[in-house]
C-alpha cells in the first residue's frame, strides 16, 4: 500500500489519514457507482453519442443531490448507531461490569496503565474462541468478546487478549476499519441483506409448481439481474475494504498488547489455543475481518486479512527472546473465575435451545466438534464467489 | 519590500513552531501531575476499606491485637501524610502495604475468617485495588517519560531551559524506603 508504516507513530497516522480519505472520497466514489450503473442501464437505449454524455450529466444534476442526501444520512445513522450495528451482527450482549466482574476489572486495569476510558464490553454466546473491537471515538469503541474464549482461556490469556484488541483501538486501526465496514459498507451490507433474502427466496422458487413456470422464468431473469448487480457493488466495496487491511496491524496489536502486559507468553498461548477455533457461526466476512484470530482464506476470495498462526507466534518468540510453547494446548476447560450465565433464549442464539428448552450442546468444551455447525456455511456471505462449503473442522490443524 | 514580507513569514512561523512546543510541553506535565494525582485515587480507595477489614477481622481474630493496632496506626500516618513531600508519602503507603500484608496473613490462619463472606468481597476489593494502584503507577512512570523525553529533545530542550519545565522523576522508592520494601515483611504469627 503506498502509504508504508514504519513503526507505531506513523500506523496511527497513516490510520487517520486513511479514515479521513475514505470518509472524504466515498460520496464521490458513490456517485462514481451509480453513474456507472446507469451507463450500464441504458445500454439497451438508442442514444446518438453525441447525446450521451449530456444525459448522463443530467441524470447526476438531477439525481446526484439525492444520493448524497442519502449518504449523509448513512453517515449520521452509522455514526450513532455503529455500536449497535456490530453487536446485532453478530448477536452480542453488552455487559457491565456488574454483569462480568473479573473480566470488566481485567479491561479497566489495562486502560488505566494507558490512561485511556475503558471502552464498552461486549459478549457473543458461542463456543467459539475470539475477540474484535470496533468503533470510532470514545463514546462509541467497543470490545467484544465470546463465551467460548471465556471459558476456555486462563485469565492471563484473556487478559492478552484484551490487551491486543486495546492496542487496536489505540493503534485506530478499529477507526479505519469501522468506517469502512459500516460507514462506507452500506453497499456491503444491503447486499449481504439481499443476497440471504434471495436465497432463501430462490430455494422456496424451487417448490413453485409448474402452473407458474411462465410467469418464473421471467422473474428469475430479474432476480439473476439483481444477484449480479448486487455482486457487482459489493465486489467493488471490497477494494475500499482492502485500503484498511494490512498485516501491519495485526503484528502492531500483538506488539502492543505485550508492551502492555508484559507478558509475551501468555499471549503466544492465547494465540495457540484460539486457533481453530475462531469461526464465529452466522457472522459475515467483515466481522471475521475485525477479529483477532481470522482463518477464512477468503474475503470474496481474495486475500487472507491476518498473518498466520505460526506466523505472529514465531516473530513474538523472536522479538521478546521468549521460547514459544508447544501446541497445540488443550483449553483450560471452565474457568474458575467466569461463569457463563444460562443460555438466554433468542432468535439468533447460537449455544442451541433444543426445542424442549433444553440445551442440546455439551457443556464442556474438550472436543473442537463441540464448534456448533449452525447453517454450515460461516457466513461468507453472497458476496464469495466460489460458494465455499466452510467446514468448521477444516482449519484444524 | 518582499524582503520584509519574507522576513514577516519566517517569524510568524518561528512563532507558530515556539507555540506548538511550548503547548506540548505544558500538556505533557500536566498528563504527569494528573497521573500522580490519579494514583491518589486509588491510595484513597484503599485506606477507605482498611476499617472495614480490620472490623471483620476483629470479629473473628481480636486478640490478634498487635497486628491490628499496626494496620490502623499505619492507615493513620497514611492519611497525615498525604500533604507531605512524595518520599514521605511514598514511605507511608509501603508500611500501609508491610502492615496489610501481615494482616492477611495472619488471617490465613483462621479458617472461619477466610469463609467469611464479607471477608472474602473485601480481599477481592483489595487484589483489584492493588491491581489498580500498580497500572495507575505505570501509567504516571510512561507519562513522566514522554514528559522527560520531549523536554530532553532537540528544539523542545531550548524552551524547556529557557522557561522552567522541569524534569519529572519516576515513581520510584528513595534508598531507605527501597530498603524496607525489598526486606521480606517480618511476619510474625505469635503476638
Amino acid at each position: 500500500m503506498a502509504l508504508a508504516s514504519v513503526g507505531t507513530g506513523t500506523h496511527i497516522w497513516n490510520n487517520n489519514i486513511r479514515s479521513f480519505l475514505l470518509l472524504a472520497f466515498y460520496p464521490l466514489i458513490v456517485l462514481a457507482v451509480v453513474w456507472v450503473g446507469f451507463f450500464v442501464a441504458v445500454q439497451g437505449h438508442e442514444w446518438p453519442a453525441a447525446q450521451y454524455w449530456p444525459r448522463t450529466l443530467e441524470f447526476l444534476l438531477g439525481y446526484g443531490w439525492a444520493i448524497l442526501l442519502t449518504i449523509a444520512c448513512w453517515l449520521m445513522i452509522a455514526y450513532f448507531l455503529n455500536a449497535r450495528m456490530t453487536r446485532a451482527l453478530c448477536g452480542a450482549r453488552e455487559v457491565t461490569r456488574a454483569d462480568e466482574p473479573e473480566l470488566y476489572h481485567l479491561l479497566e486495569t489495562l486502560c488505566i496503565a494507558r490512561g485511556v476510558p475503558v471502552p464498552r464490553l461486549s459478549i457473543v454466546e458461542t463456543h467459539a474462541r475470539n475477540a474484535f473491537a470496533s468503533g470510532v471515538d470514545e463514546r462509541s469503541f467497543q470490545i467484544t468478546v465470546t463465551r467460548g474464549l471465556l471459558q476456555s482461556l486462563p485469565e492471563d490469556e484473556v487478559e492478552a487478549v484484551l490487551a491486543h484488541e486495546l492496542a487496536h483501538v489505540l493503534n485506530r486501526d478499529v477507526r479505519l476499519l469501522t468506517i469502512c465496514i459500516i460507514f462506507t459498507g452500506m453497499f456491503g451490507f444491503a447486499a449481504q441483506t439481499l443476497s440471504r433474502m434471495l436465497r432463501g427466496f430462490g430455494r422456496r422458487r424451487i417448490h413453485v409448481g409448474t402452473s407458474r413456470r411462465n410467469k418464473g422464468g421471467g422473474q428469475i431473469m430479474l432476480l439473476l439481474y439483481v444477484m449480479l448487480a448486487v455482486l457487482w457493488v459489493a465486489y467493488f466495496m471490497s477494494l475500499i475494504a482492502r485500503f484498511a487491511i494490512s498485516r501491519v496491524r495485526e503484528y502492531s496489536a500483538d506488539a502492543g498488547g505485550i508492551e502492555l502486559t508484559k507478558k509475551p507468553e501468555a499471549m503466544m498461548r492465547a494465540l495457540l489455543r484460539i486457533s481453530g477455533h475462531d469461526r464465529i457461526p452466522d457472522t459475515t466476512d467483515e466481522v471475521a475481518m475485525m477479529c483477532v484470530v481470522n482463518t477464512r482464506r477468503s474475503f470474496l476470495g481474495m486475500f487472507r486479512t491476518h498473518p498466520s498462526m505460526q506466523d505472529r507466534v514465531r516473530v513474538i518468540a523472536e522479538m521478546t527472546k521468549t521460547p514459544a510453547p508447544a501446541s497445540p494446548l488443550r483449553p483450560v476447560g471452565r474457568g474458575r473465575s467466569f461463569q457463563p450465565p444460562a443460555p438466554v433464549p433468542t432468535r439468533r442464539n447460537r449455544i442451541r435451545i433444543g426445542r424442549h428448552g433444553r440445551s442440546s450442546v455439551p457443556q464442556t468444551v474438550a472436543a473442537p466438534s463441540s464448534v456448533p455447525t449452525a447453517g454450515g456455511v460461516a457466513g461468507s456471505g453472497a458476496t464469495s464467489v466460489q460458494a465455499e462449503q466452510l467446514d468448521p473442522h477444516e482449519n484444524r490443524r | 519590500m518582499y524582503v520584509l514580507i519574507g522576513i514577516a513569514v519566517i517569524a510568524l512561523l518561528v512563532l507558530g513552531l515556539f507555540m506548538l512546543l511550548f503547548n506540548r510541553l505544558v500538556a505533557l506535565r500536566q498528563r504527569c501531575g494528573k497521573a500522580f494525582h490519579d494514583i491518589d485515587i486509588y491510595l484513597r480507595h484503599r485506606h477507605d476499606l482498611i476499617p472495614q477489614l480490620v472490623e471483620v477481622v476483629k470479629g473473628y481474630a481480636a486478640h490478634e491485637k498487635k497486628v491490628l493496632e499496626n494496620v490502623t496506626a499505619a492507615r493513620a500516618g497514611a492519611g497525615e501524610a498525604v500533604s507531605a513531600s512524595k518520599t514521605e508519602r511514598a514511605r507511608a503507603e509501603g508500611a500501609l502495604g508491610t502492615a496489610l500484608v501481615n494482616l492477611l496473613s495472619v488471617a490465613e490462619a483462621y479458617p472461619d475468617l477466610k469463609a467469611d463472606a464479607s471477608f472474602q468481597r473485601l480481599m477481592g476489593e483489595v487484589a483489584e485495588i492493588e491491581d489498580r494502584i500498580s497500572a495507575a503507577r505505570r501509567y504516571f512512570n510512561s507519562a513522566t517519560a514522554e514528559y522527560n523525553t520531549g523536554r530532553e529533545q532537540f528544539p523542545a530542550n531550548i524552551i524547556a531551559n529557557r522557561f522552567g519545565f522541569e524534569a519529572e522523576h519516576f515513581f520510584e522508592l528513595d534508598e531507605a524506603v527501597k530498603r524496607a520494601v525489598q526486606e521480606p515483611p517480618k511476619i510474625s504469627f505469635s503476638n
